[in-house]
């Protein structure tokens, strides 16, 4: 039996070598999955990036841009749509995703959208991250009246991170969420000439302290040794998983990395933007799909086992118009798609009702929004974030659910 | 060639008036006076005070004020605790309006007025403000309210003013509230945060601000909106258990249609919409509250304030809320009762409220335990080294600790229980580090100078023995504390003392008090 005073000294039994953790708070951790929210700021054209080849009109509105169907003759094989389920395929550029997809891990929906129709960047992430119908009503977040809501004997102080230099609105009114730029920062910022003399102080002054302040102390001084042990820079991925450079690919490490770790994670927040299209769509996109395909890949890939407790989700404000402008680009729309990655997941299937896109189907000139993005949401919460009350979470909305987790096709 | 030199860049030393070379000029000639107003100065000896328990002076000066500074505790010692606090319980003459909605603020200690002179948007209306970037905005207000609890001399009335900024919360985070909370603090809380309840349910409830935040001001007669009515009773008056139902949140709602805020001429300013208010006579906790028309219907709202602000139900909500800032976590209900009882005596006046209950004998004896907040943190730290401060540095790591001010998103305000707070200790660790060893932009402290005060400068720079080091320890926990450090503690800390070269051996010992236990309690 550990004593408070062993994990000081750095003791640790036998069978935890290799994997500090902390040990006299072992109900530490979310009680669901771990979620890990990616959003994709700029607006995504979820139409090139999960294509309906299988649908003639697509093709009739991008002459230029479309993405070939796979059995295409005479065209450029790699650039050619990797089949998924016989009426949509892969960007070539997301093929990593074709691991996840086929393990049934991975599931997509497409035509999913809010019910924001600005078709503004900043109001259409309003309201998706504050998750309600108008943007304006709310001051707090989706994930942050999560995290409020569920009766959790979490206090960890790794309990919700955003990686950046601010808290995403999703996680406003939520306690104790923590933006980082690097794991790297969690530490104690001591002068190089003390020698470490500040952190055998504090170790000391609340090692032997029997208040809430001490107990906490010492906790924080296990998570500290805790991620001092995390090196991000010698961290090994597992199952040969490669994270693609760039801050995107070393934030999915880190949180992997803070998952394995077992310090309490229980909600992480990343955002990959620029997906912004409006001109040049070849290059810009070709520059952020393989990114996000192979991050997506090797978080997959580096949690392995671990993707049990894991629900990832990969949601933009909005996509692209369904026909393309003369900048060889799109402009903004409203439906796209939602990458959902976890072992819970109902994957390898495209969850959607297609709405179209003749002319005369469309919205606007967009593809209509025919999900909402709470049902997808509100599910995840409820079933595989075991919160019994979505509704608290989404309060404006009934919910529709879509059957994306694995626990069953649930009746609203 | 002479340029014209404008204050700010006289004080900040910039500009024109560095390029002239005129600031050297300016100070060396007054040198003296802007280093007096600028900077209090610590007194010459200070006392090294080793009370074990906690002295009833101390405990005043942590919950009653943001914790003491150098030589605070001997000089309300002598003045005696009664007065000390009669004194605060009145500050000076408070704020008084000048036309209409600008706030005239009467000179506090000069340390505060001469910094809060180089913020400008404080002096601002809310329409004035929407010209203003948002960021400029924001980050003023957080300066100037970490410069006033530094510095002001009325610092209860610094500790009432974030009580009822969290209990009247309006955060910074939704749209445009940073253009409406600047004038927001100054009107409708700094200025009645130790007068009638009333007014200042009254102050909040017109505010654009909170017309604003809780969506009133898009409440009309066809769906009134029923944010503000259901927070109004929850949050500000009645308390969720205080017996009040949907249905009274529906009335309510319709009394306030038509609160609203200017959108032409004096853009930001309240304004009452007859045309979208909803009539007829409404029904709220039982009594009928008497339709009315026209420009008179406002008065509905007005009735409900009334209503509310002397409810019993209130007079216990705001009581139990005041009793858990100043005397503990759970605080005791026999308390509560008196203290409500008074509120209720006295016509829901705040300060005879406070009196009563700073003359409790649960709040004397120093029983109840309460953790400092972040803000409570970093503020006792800055006084007790009679820190220079811009009041910008801190707010990074406020930021860190979860405490950023007004960023708070939902309308009840930061927690006030220590297990709110116990994910912000390497934050607070880290502050220690900065502070003491001069990492934190725009802000100082002369710890030299407390060394010779306290008469241990002979300690610092001499030799180093058991006995050199241990005073050097019981003067700083003296400083900072209060009160000696646990013999544990000490010993240790002596030992890092003795250990540490010369030149550390201060920024050590400082950080240590500054980041141990005993400090992150009131």
């Amino acid at each position: 039996m550990l004593n408070r005073r062993d994990l000081l000294r750095g003791r640790m039994p036998a069978a935890a070598k290799g994997r500090p953790q902390l040990l006299f708070r072992p109900q530490t951790g979310p009680a669901g999955d771990v979620f890990v929210c990616v959003f994709l700021r700029g607006g995504m054209d979820g139409l090139n990036v999960v294509v309906p080849y299988g649908d003639p009109d697509y093709y009739r509105q991008r002459p230029t841009l479309g993405i070939a169907e796979p059995g295409r003759r005479g065209s450029n094989p790699e650039a050619r749509a990797i089949d998924l389920d016989g009426f949509f395929g892969l960007h070539p550029n997301v093929k990593p995703l074709q691991a996840a997809y086929q393990a049934g891990d991975l599931a997509i929906v497409q035509a999913i959208g809010t019910p924001d129709k600005t078709r503004s960047h900043f109001e259409a992430m309003e309201t998706m991250e504050r998750g309600v119908d108008d943007g304006s009503t709310a001051s707090t977040g989706w994930l942050g009246r999560h995290l409020g809501a569920i009766q959790s004997s979490n206090r960890s102080p790794m309990r919700a991170i955003a990686l950046g230099d601010v808290l995403p609105q999703s996680l406003q009114g939520a306690i104790g969420a923590t933006a980082v730029n690097s794991l790297d920062d969690f530490r104690l910022v001591e002068p190089a000439g003390w020698n470490g003399r500040f952190h055998a102080t504090v170790t000391a002054l609340y090692g032997d302290d029997d208040t809430s302040v001490g107990h906490a102390g010492v906790e924080t001084l296990g998570l500290l040794k805790t991620m001092s042990s995390l090196n991000t820079r010698t961290y090994a991925p597992a199952n040969g998983a490669k994270y693609p450079g760039g801050d995107f690919g070393s934030g999915l490490k880190q949180i992997a990395q803070l998952i394995k770790a077992e310090v309490g994670l229980e909600v992480a927040c990343l955002d990959l933007g620029g997906w912004d299209s409006h001109v040049g769509q070849f290059a810009l996109m070709g520059y952020l799909m393989p990114q996000l395909g192979e991050g997506l890949a090797a978080f997959h890939a580096d949690l392995g086992e671990g993707m049990k407790r894991v629900t990832l989700v990969a949601m933009s404000e909005f996509g692209r118009r369904a026909y393309e402008n003369t900048s060889l680009g799109t402009d903004h729309g409203r439906a796209t798609c939602m990458f959902v990655l976890g072992g819970g997941i109902n994957g390898g299937r495209v969850i959607r009702k297609w709405p179209g896109l003749a002319a005369d189907l469309l919205e606007e000139g967009d593809l209509r929004v025919t999900m909402d993005y709470r049902d997808v949401l509100g599910e995840i919460v409820r079933n595989r974030m075991k919160n019994p009350r979505p509704e608290t979470v989404f309060p404006q909305h009934n919910f529709t659910f879509a059957g994306v987790t694995r626990t069953g096709q649930v009746p609203t | 060639m002479t340029s014209v030199i404008n204050r700010r860049d006289l004080l900040r030393g910039t500009g024109a008036a560095a390029a002239s070379g005129a600031v050297g000029i300016a100070l060396s000639g007054c040198g003296s006076f802007t280093r007096l107003v600028t900077q209090p100065a610590i007194p010459e000896r200070l006392d090294v005070q080793l009370a074990g328990s906690t002295d009833p002076v101390l405990r005043v000066l942590n919950r009653t004020a943001f914790g003491p500074r150098p030589g605070d505790v001997s000089r309300v010692r002598q003045q005696g605790i009664d007065a000390y606090l009669e004194e605060q319980l009145k500050p000076g003459r408070g704020i008084r309006h000048g036309p209409d909605w600008l706030p005239v603020t009467l000179p506090d200690a000069p340390a505060v007025d001469f910094r809060l002179r180089l913020l400008d948007t404080l002096r601002m209306s809310e329409g004035d403000l929407l010209d203003i970037p948002k960021k400029q905005v924001q980050d003023e207000l957080q300066q100037a309210s970490v410069i006033r609890a530094v510095y002001s001399r009325w610092q209860l009335r610094e500790v009432m003013v974030e009580f009822w900024n969290d209990h009247f919360n309006i955060s910074q985070t939704k749209g445009d509230s940073p253009f409406y909370k600047t004038a927001y603090d100054a009107d409708a809380i700094r200025a009645h945060s130790l007068g009638r309840f009333r007014d200042l349910l009254g102050a909040t409830a017109r505010s654009p601000a909170m017309l604003y935040y809780l969506d009133n001001a898009r409440s009309d007669k066809r769906v009134p909106n029923e944010n503000y009515a259901r927070e109004l009773m929850e949050l500000h008056t009645l308390g969720v258990d205080g017996g009040y139902s949907q249905d009274d949140v529906v009335q309510v709602a319709g009394c306030f249609t038509g609160w609203s805020i200017k959108d032409r001429l004096w853009r930001g300013r309240f304004e009452y919409r007859p045309q979208l208010h909803k009539e007829g006579d409404k029904r709220v906790l039982g009594k009928i509250v008497k339709g009315r028309t026209g420009e008179q219907g406002v008065r509905e709202g007005e009735d409900v304030l009334d209503l509310l602000a002397l409810h019993p139900s209130t007079a216990g909500y705001l009581s139990w809320k005041l009793c858990r800032r100043f005397v503990a976590d759970e605080p005791p209900p026999a308390l509560v009762a008196r203290v409500a009882a008074e509120y209720t005596r006295s016509g829901g006046h705040i300060t005879p409220t406070l009196r009563k209950l700073f003359a409790s004998q649960e709040f004397r004896s120093g029983k109840g335990a309460k953790m400092k907040r972040p803000f409570d943190l970093v503020i006792a730290s800055l006084r007790a080294l009679n820190a220079n401060t811009d009041g910008k540095g801190p707010l990074r790591h406020l930021g860190r600790m979860g405490q950023l001010p007004f960023q708070w998103a939902m309308p009840n305000g930061y927690p006030d229980v220590a297990s709110a707070w116990s994910s912000s200790l390497l934050a607070r660790w880290n502050f220690a580090l900065a502070l003491a060893t001069g990492g934190i932009p725009g802000t100082s402290v002369d710890l030299r100078a407390i060394a010779s005060a306290t008469g241990v400068r002979d300690a610092v720079d001499g030799p180093g023995s058991d006995v050199s080091a241990r005073r050097v320890v019981d003067a700083f926990s003296s400083v900072i504390l209060g009160r000696r450090l646990e013999a544990g503690h000490a010993r240790h800390l002596a030992g890092v003392v003795l250990a540490a070269k010369p030149g550390d051996r201060l920024p050590q010992v400082v950080a240590g008090i500054l980041a141990a236990p005993e400090h992150q309690w009131r």
